[in-house]
C-alpha cells in the first residue's frame, strides 16, 4: 500500500461524486486499486480490471468514501474506505452480476442455504421462507428485465457490509415491502397511516397540552433515544432485537431505555409546568389517558422522513 | 438512498446491512439512526434482518451441538451410573482373581509342603497305612520335586495330599467355588503316567515318576538349598505349634503327636480331596513350590500375607458356603463373606485362645481324611463346596472345640 507523503499533493475537496472522479485517477488511486486488484483475485473470476476499476471507483465516489457530501477524501481516507469495503464479497457478487458461471457456483454453495434459512427466520414460515427466498434468486440471477436490460440487485450492492447480511435486508425489506403493501389494503392500518394533521383532531385542553409537551420532550431526545423508544414502545420489538440492530447487549439497551423514558417524563412534566400548570396538575395531565397519548405518540413518531435522507433523495 | 415513493425515502440495504454490522462511519450511522428513529418501516426491516442473522447464529451453533435425542439427554445422568457400575465390577473381578490367585497360592504351597519335606512325602494312607516317622533333620534329596504330588493327581481318583494339620486332619473344604477351580486346574496338571498311584503319597513323590524338570540345574541347586532351609524352619515351628496346642481327642491326638513331633515323618498323611484342602497356620508352611506355575513362592505371599483387620497374619483360614473364617495370632477370629468382601470380628464365645479354624467333616467322613470326589467334576458340580448346614469348627489352645453354623454364633461342643 502507498504511503499517504506519496501522495501529498492528492485533491483535498471533493464536492461531488463526478468532480472527484479526475482527481481519484491519480497516482494514488492507481496504486489503490492495483493493490485491490491484486487482493481481490478479481481477474479469477473473470473480472477485467478496467471493470474492476470502474465498480471500484464508483464505490467509493458513490459513498464518497464514508464522508459528508462536502467533504473532500484525503488518499488515506480513501484507503481506509476501501480497506474497510468487503472486497472479495464486492467482487463476487460483481462477477455473478456479470453471469460468471463460476462465480454463481461459489454464490450457491456460499449463500443458498444460509438465504433460505433467513428467508424462513424473516417470514415465520417455511413455505413464505422458501417463496421469498426464491423470488430474491430470480432477482439476483437477472430474470428481472426492465427498460430492456436484465436488473440485477447485486449491483446495488457495494461491499460495505458483508455478502450474506446485504442478501438478508435485502429479504427484509422485500418482506416488509410486500407486507406493507397486502396491509394497506387492510381497513385496519395502524403503522403506516400517513401522519395526521393534529390540528384537524379534536382533543381536550388538557390533552392537546399534553401532547404538546410530549412532542417538545421528543424533540429533544437525541436519535438513538427516540430509535429506542420507538422501536420498543411502538413496533413492540424485544430488548433482544433492538440489541441486535444496535450490537449492543440487552443490558445496554434496557438501561438507555430506561433513562430515555425517565428523562422524557421528567422533560414532559416539566413542558406542562412551563405552560402554566402545577406539577400536580401535570402529573395529574401526564396520567390522564395513556390510550389517547399512545395515539398522539404514534403519529408523532411517524414522520417518516429526516433531513440528510431528504437531501439525499432530492435529484 | 432509494427512493420508494415520492414520499417514502430510505436507507437502501447496503445502508441498512452496514448500519447493522457497525461498518458505517459516524455520519452515516447518526443519519441511519435519525432515520430509523422514524421510520417504521426500517426499523421493522433491520429488526427482522437482525432476527435473520440471529437465526444463522443459531444454526450455526446448532451445527455443532447436534440436537439431543430424549434418550441421549438422560446421559448426564446414566454416565455417572454406567461408571460407578463398571468401577464396582472392575473392583469385584480384580477382588475375585486375586483372592483365587491367592488361594490358589496358598493350596498349592500346602501341596508343595510335603516335597518339602521328604519325610512328610512318605505315602501314608491314614486306613492303609501308619504313620510313618521320619527324622525332622532328614534332607530331601536333590531329584525330589515339591509339588508334584499334586501335579501327579489323578481327577478320578482320590487325591492324596499330606499336610500337617494340628487339628486333626478334619480340615474342610475352605475354598469357594472360583477358588475350587483354580486349585483344581493347579492339580490337574499334566501328570506323569506313572504317577497313576494312589492312596500312596510314596509313589506320588517317587523321583521316578516325577516329570521332567524344566529348571535348570542351578537353579535346582539354589531351589534345593532353600527348601531345605525352610523345611528346617517349618520343622522347628511345627514342634513349638505342636507344644502350644496339643490336641485332647484320639484324632487330635494323633495330629499333637504328629505336630508334636515336628518332623516329617510324623505327619499322618491324610486323604483329603484335592478341594478340600485346609489352610495351616502360616507358621507351619514352608517355602513352597506352586504347581501349576511351577515357581517358587514364598510362604510371605501365602497365608502369612493373610493379614486381617487386627493387623496380624491369619494363622488358620476355613471356607464354607461363602463364608471365610480366619484366626490370627492372637486368636482372634474374623468372618468375611463372599457377599461383602470385608472382614469382620466374630465376639469371642469360646475360651482360651483359638488356634484354629476349620470346616467340620462330614459325619461319614473317615476321621482326619475328607472323602475326595470320585471324578474330576467340578466341586460346584458336585456341591461339596456348598452344603448346607456346613458346620465350622474352632479349637482353642487346650483343644477344646466349638463349633458354628454361620461363623457367627459358637457353641460348644
Amino acid at each position: 500500500m502507498a504511503s499517504a507523503e506519496s501522495v501529498a499533493g492528492a485533491p483535498e475537496t471533493v464536492s461531488g461524486s463526478e468532480t472527484a472522479l479526475p482527481d481519484l485517477r491519480g497516482t494514488m488511486h492507481r496504486q489503490l486499486l492495483d493493490e485491490l486488484w491484486r487482493a481481490s483475485d478479481a481477474a479469477g473470476w473473470g473480472l477485467e480490471r478496467e471493470e474492476f476499476d470502474r465498480f471500484m471507483t464508483e464505490a467509493g465516489i458513490a459513498q464518497n468514501f464514508g464522508l459528508d457530501p462536502e467533504v473532500a477524501a484525503t488518499p488515506r481516507q480513501q484507503m481506509e474506505f476501501f480497506r474497510g469495503l468487503r472486497l472479495n464479497d464486492l467482487v463476487l457478487a460483481r462477477a455473478c452480476a456479470a453471469g460468471n458461471d463460476r462465480a454463481w457456483e461459489q454464490f450457491i454453495s456460499l449463500h443458498q442455504k444460509p438465504l433460505i434459512r433467513a428467508a424462513i427466520a424473516i417470514t415465520g414460515s417455511e413455505t413464505l421462507g422458501r417463496d421469498l427466498a426464491d423470488q430474491l434468486y430470480a432477482e439476483l440471477y437477472g430474470l428481472n428485465m426492465r427498460e430492456g436490460e436484465r436488473r440485477c440487485p447485486l449491483l446495488s450492492y457495494r461491499g460495505r457490509g458483508s455478502l450474506m447480511s446485504w442478501l438478508r435486508t435485502t429479504l427484509a425489506q422485500r418482506h416488509v415491502d410486500r407486507r406493507r403493501r397486502s396491509r394497506r389494503e387492510q381497513p385496519l392500518e395502524e403503522i403506516d397511516v400517513p401522519a395526521a394533521d393534529v390540528s384537524q383532531q379534536t382533543p381536550s385542553s388538557e390533552l392537546s397540552q399534553l401532547e404538546q409537551a410530549i412532542e417538545h420532550a421528543l424533540e429533544e431526545r437525541n436519535a438513538e433515544e427516540r430509535f429506542l423508544l420507538a422501536a420498543y414502545y411502538l413496533d413492540g420489538q424485544t430488548l433482544l432485537q433492538i440489541a441486535r440492530v444496535l450490537a449492543v447487549h440487552e443490558a445496554t439497551v434496557s438501561r438507555k431505555l430506561r433513562r430515555a423514558t425517565e428523562d422524557t417524563r421528567k422533560q414532559v412534566l416539566r413542558n406542562l409546568q412551563r405552560d402554566g400548570l402545577s406539577r400536580r396538575a401535570a402529573e395529574e395531565t401526564l396520567s390522564a389517558d395513556p390510550r389517547d397519548l399512545d395515539v398522539k405518540l404514534k403519529k408523532l413518531l411517524q414522520n417518516s422522513q429526516t433531513e440528510a435522507f431528504k437531501e439525499q433523495a432530492a435529484p | 438512498m432509494t427512493a420508494t415513493t415520492h414520499h417514502e425515502i430510505h436507507p437502501d440495504a447496503e445502508m441498512l446491512s452496514a448500519f447493522v454490522e457497525q461498518t458505517l462511519s459516524a455520519k452515516e450511522r447518526g443519519d441511519v439512526l435519525k432515520h430509523l428513529a422514524v421510520c417504521a418501516r426500517c426499523r421493522n426491516v433491520v429488526a427482522l434482518a437482525g432476527e435473520a442473522a440471529g437465526a444463522e447464529v443459531d444454526a450455526s451453533r446448532h451445527k455443532i451441538v447436534q440436537p439431543r435425542t430424549w434418550w441421549r439427554s438422560w446421559g448426564l445422568a446414566l454416565a455417572p451410573a454406567v461408571a460407578a457400575t463398571a468401577v464396582i465390577a472392575i473392583y469385584v473381578r480384580e477382588r475375585g482373581v486375586e483372592r483365587t490367585a491367592e488361594v490358589a497360592k496358598l493350596e498349592q504351597m500346602r501341596a508343595g509342603e510335603r516335597p518339602a519335606t521328604p519325610s512328610q512325602a512318605a505315602p501314608q494312607v491314614p486306613e492303609q497305612a501308619g504313620p510313618t516317622p521320619a527324622s525332622p533333620a532328614e534332607k530331601p534329596t536333590p531329584t525330589e520335586r515339591p509339588g508334584e504330588p499334586a501335579r501327579r493327581a489323578t481327577p478320578k481318583k482320590q487325591t492324596q495330599v499330606v499336610f500337617f494339620d494340628p487339628g486333626g486332619g478334619k480340615g474342610g473344604p475352605i475354598l469357594t467355588t472360583k477358588e475350587e477351580r483354580e486349585l483344581e486346574r493347579a492339580l490337574k496338571e499334566p501328570a506323569s503316567p506313572t504317577a497313576e498311584s494312589h492312596g500312596s503319597m510314596g509313589a506320588a513323590h517317587a523321583p521316578s515318576g516325577a516329570p521332567p524338570d524344566e529348571k535348570t540345574e542351578p537353579e535346582v541347586a539354589l531351589y534345593d538349598e532353600e527348601r531345605i532351609k525352610h523345611a528346617e524352619e517349618a520343622a522347628e515351628d511345627r514342634r513349638q505349634f505342636a507344644a502350644k496346642a496339643p490336641m485332647s481327642s484320639s484324632d487330635h491326638g494323633s495330629g499333637s503327636d504328629k505336630a508334636a513331633g515336628g518332623a516329617p515323618g510324623n505327619n499322618e498323611p491324610v486323604d483329603v480331596s484335592a478341594l478340600q484342602l485346609e489352610i495351616q497356620p502360616a507358621s507351619t508352611a514352608g517355602h513352597l513350590q506352586l504347581h501349576g506355575m511351577r515357581s517358587m513362592v514364598d510362604i510371605a505371599t501365602g497365608p502369612s500375607s493373610f493379614l486381617l483387620p487386627s493387623g496380624r497374619p491369619a494363622v488358620s483360614i476355613a471356607s464354607a458356603d461363602h463364608r471365610t473364617l480366619a484366626v490370627d495370632e492372637k486368636g482372634t477370629l474374623f468372618l468375611r463373606e463372599d457377599s461383602s468382601g470385608t472382614w469382620e470380628k466374630v465376639k469371642q464365645q469360646w475360651t482360651g485362645r483359638a488356634t484354629v479354624v476349620r470346616r467340620r467333616a462330614p459325619e461319614s467322613g473317615a476321621t482326619g481324611a475328607m472323602p475326595a470326589p470320585e471324578t474330576g467334576e467340578s466341586p460346584a458340580a458336585s456341591g461339596a463346596l456348598s452344603q448346607p448346614g456346613t458346620v465350622f469348627e474352632l479349637v482353642n489352645d487346650q483343644g477344646q472345640v466349638w463349633i458354628s453354623a454361620d461363623g457367627r454364633i459358637w457353641t460348644s461342643q
